[in-house]
């Protein structure tokens, strides 16, 4: 806490959140799995950073850990998770409970099963009142329902308000998750897949309205999915995990444009283009290591096509290659320069 | 499974606050179910209101009028001409005055009782699946001691013990049937508190007391309440059982149980002595069942609209 004391004075600059070096095990009988092995970011105020990876990175249990989702046991969580002056993880659950779903708040992939089912919208919507802004009367709340209903685009949400989860689309479910994530004005709001389960088309609706609504309230993003389309469009920055830990993180365009770990050049190969008509699409070879049998060395090694000896041997630390981007590989210059 | 829900959505609003107007509407289009409500109401008010309804005193017996069948007409001990719409027993006392004081015990009896039962097993049922650990150990130990002995029979020994009557009744059957409503609400936790809802209501700060009560509770409230229906069915028969066996209600206190029980005697001659009570208590748990399982599709959200239509 005491590094956090000497930034006080300093607000503006200080990220509204802060994780450093968080660890994730889980505890099964078959021996312990490192779900997230050491990941370190930081988010700034009104900043929209993407995190990328494909099943079992750990994108998702960082989030779980972050929005104090995990049940422990059997996860151990080591590592901080700092919002502003206050260490999330050792933190009381009275103070997290504070802070989550008021400064931090979160949406999900599935938007219809993470509503209840046997309640109003309305209701569901109130709740987020009910819990952390006590006072509120329930006039207030409901008028704030429907203005919030209006804001990502429900109408007519005076009446749409006492409806049912099921009685809306997907594209609608997951506005009304949206309108829940920032009904309280959050800082930060963390997005996990919001559009995975979504046609094209209503995807991007779903990214105009956040890109709006995060422009109104000043609110950082944290964008998690294995679409890099969708964080190439809708970040600045981008950490790409694979394995349980980052590979690269930097500036969203400068990863696109010169990717530094063989990992990232892999997954934007595998996006099609016009210009490959015809031809064979490159994918990334083998699949992502087993969580209990992790590789000795880089974990990307036994399925990357320029591993040498030394990645077998040696794990790779983040290395500097501009200012703000890194890379975790032995090679990292000799993968920018190509 | 979103492409479903996305068909059901726009093409008309469907307001989903229910009116009185509504649940009669549906009741009318329903016969058996109507049929059954008016029948509970009835035999509830009847039972609400016995000294009014009730053409005779259920315990004054008339020994010239005893076994007499339905339709019969005798002399009262005032002297008049009386008519035992249902007959009289074997102690010339009215059927149907001693039914309508019966459905006032047994009534009382199984309602209180599934009241009490329901609501601490669904207590600690929901404790014990969403918080795990020792408490789960400790309450579902606690479930399978009470499951492994007939919970009949465990009344029936304590209320030896103890003694029969109303009140030692509604504490024995809360005390063997909570474990039904614990095993149910237990395993709908365990599921629930898996769902992705009851993570968004922790990630926005809801306390386990809240999330507990206006997340987990309400999506078992189907479920339990048909399980409850069938419990106010099985404690009606319980309660007649048990004062069958002399262990419940203490004659001469009408019950139908008891009407039962001394009606057997009779079962030859006077059939109309262990039918009419029997019959009370198969159209009492009939209408219950019926309503509940209506009941149960109004209450929720995705079936009810049709039943509302």
């Amino acid at each position: 806490m005491a590094v956090v004391d000497v930034k006080a004075d300093m607000q503006s600059d200080q990220p509204v959140l802060d994780v450093r070096d968080l660890k994730v095990t889980f505890q099964t009988p078959r021996g312990h799995v490192h779900a997230v092995n050491g990941v370190s970011f930081h988010v700034e105020k009104g900043e929209a950073l993407g995190i990328l990876g494909e099943s079992g990175s750990g994108k998702s249990v960082s989030v779980g850990a972050i929005m104090g989702l995990l049940e422990s046991p059997p996860a151990r969580i080591e590592g901080q998770v700092n919002y502003r002056d206050t260490e999330l993880i050792s933190a009381p659950a009275s103070v997290t409970r504070s802070i989550h779903g008021d400064r931090i708040a979160m949406i999900y992939q599935d938007a219809i099963t993470s509503l209840n089912p046997s309640l109003t919208i309305g209701n569901q919507i109130g709740e987020l009142f009910k819990v952390h802004r006590p006072n509120m009367g329930r006039r207030e709340i409901q008028a704030k329902s429907i203005e919030l209903l209006e804001a990502v685009g429900i109408q007519p949400a005076r009446e749409r308000v006492n409806s049912y989860p099921h009685e809306f689309s997907g594209g609608m479910n997951q506005r009304i998750m949206i309108a829940l994530g920032i009904a309280l004005s959050p800082e930060i709001l963390i997005a996990d897949e919001p559009t995975t389960a979504l046609d094209v088309t209503v995807q991007a609706q779903i990214m105009r309205l956040l890109g709006d609504l995060r422009g109104q309230i000043d609110m950082a993003l944290i964008l998690i999915t294995h679409d890099i389309g969708l964080v190439a469009e809708n970040t600045d920055r981008l950490m790409v995990m694979y394995g349980g830990g980052p590979v690269e993180t930097g500036p969203t365009d400068a990863i696109i444009e010169r990717p530094a770990h063989p990992y990232t050049i892999g997954l934007l190969n595998s996006i099609p283009h016009d210009d490959m008509k015809g031809k064979k699409l490159i994918a990334i070879s083998g699949s992502p290591p087993k969580l209990n049998e992790m590789p000795k060395g880089c974990v990307f090694a036994p399925r990357c096509a320029m591993a040498k000896d030394m990645c077998r041997k040696e794990i790779p630390v983040m290395t500097r290659i501009a200012p703000d981007h890194s890379s975790a590989c032995h090679f990292a210059q000799e993968v920018v320069d190509g | 499974m979103i492409d479903e829900t996305a068909s059901t959505t726009d093409d008309t609003q469907r307001d989903a606050s229910i009116g009185y107007r509504d649940i009669i509407r549906a009741l009318v289009r329903d016969p058996l179910v109507l049929v059954s409500v008016i029948f509970l109401t009835l035999l509830i008010l009847s039972a609400i209101f016995a000294e009014i309804v009730a053409p005779m005193d259920p315990l004054i017996p008339n020994i010239f009028a005893s076994r007499l069948p339905p339709l019969s007409y005798a002399t009262g001990l005032d002297g008049t001409e009386q008519l035992h719409l249902l007959g009289t027993d074997a102690l010339g006392r009215d059927m149907l005055s001693r039914l309508i004081f019966g459905a006032r015990a047994s009534l009382f009896v199984a309602l209180v009782s599934v009241f009490v039962s329901g609501v601490l097993g669904t207590c600690l049922g929901v404790i014990a699946g969403y918080y795990g650990g020792w408490v789960e150990t400790v309450v579902m130990r606690a479930v399978d001691a009470f499951m492994a002995v007939p919970s009949l029979l465990i009344a029936l020994f304590v209320l030896f013990i103890i003694g029969g009557g109303l009140v030692n009744m509604i504490l024995i059957f809360a005390l063997v049937r909570w474990v039904v409503y614990a095993r149910l609400a237990r395993g709908i936790t365990l599921s629930l508190r898996e769902t992705q809802f009851v993570e968004a209501a922790r990630a926005i700060g809801a306390s386990n007391a809240r999330i507990m009560l206006r997340h987990i509770l309400p999506n078992m409230i189907s479920p339990l309440l048909v399980l409850a229906t069938l419990e106010i069915a099985l404690l009606v028969l319980a309660e007649a059982g048990l004062s069958f066996l002399g262990f419940g209600l203490v004659p001469p206190e009408p019950s139908w149980g008891l009407m039962i029980s001394r009606g057997r005697e009779y079962m030859r001659e006077a059939w109309w002595m262990i039918t009419l009570p029997g019959l009370a208590i198969f159209l009492t748990t009939l209408s219950l069942n019926l309503i509940a399982n209506w009941f149960r599709a109004v209450m929720d959200p995705v079936q009810r609209w049709r039943w509302l239509m």
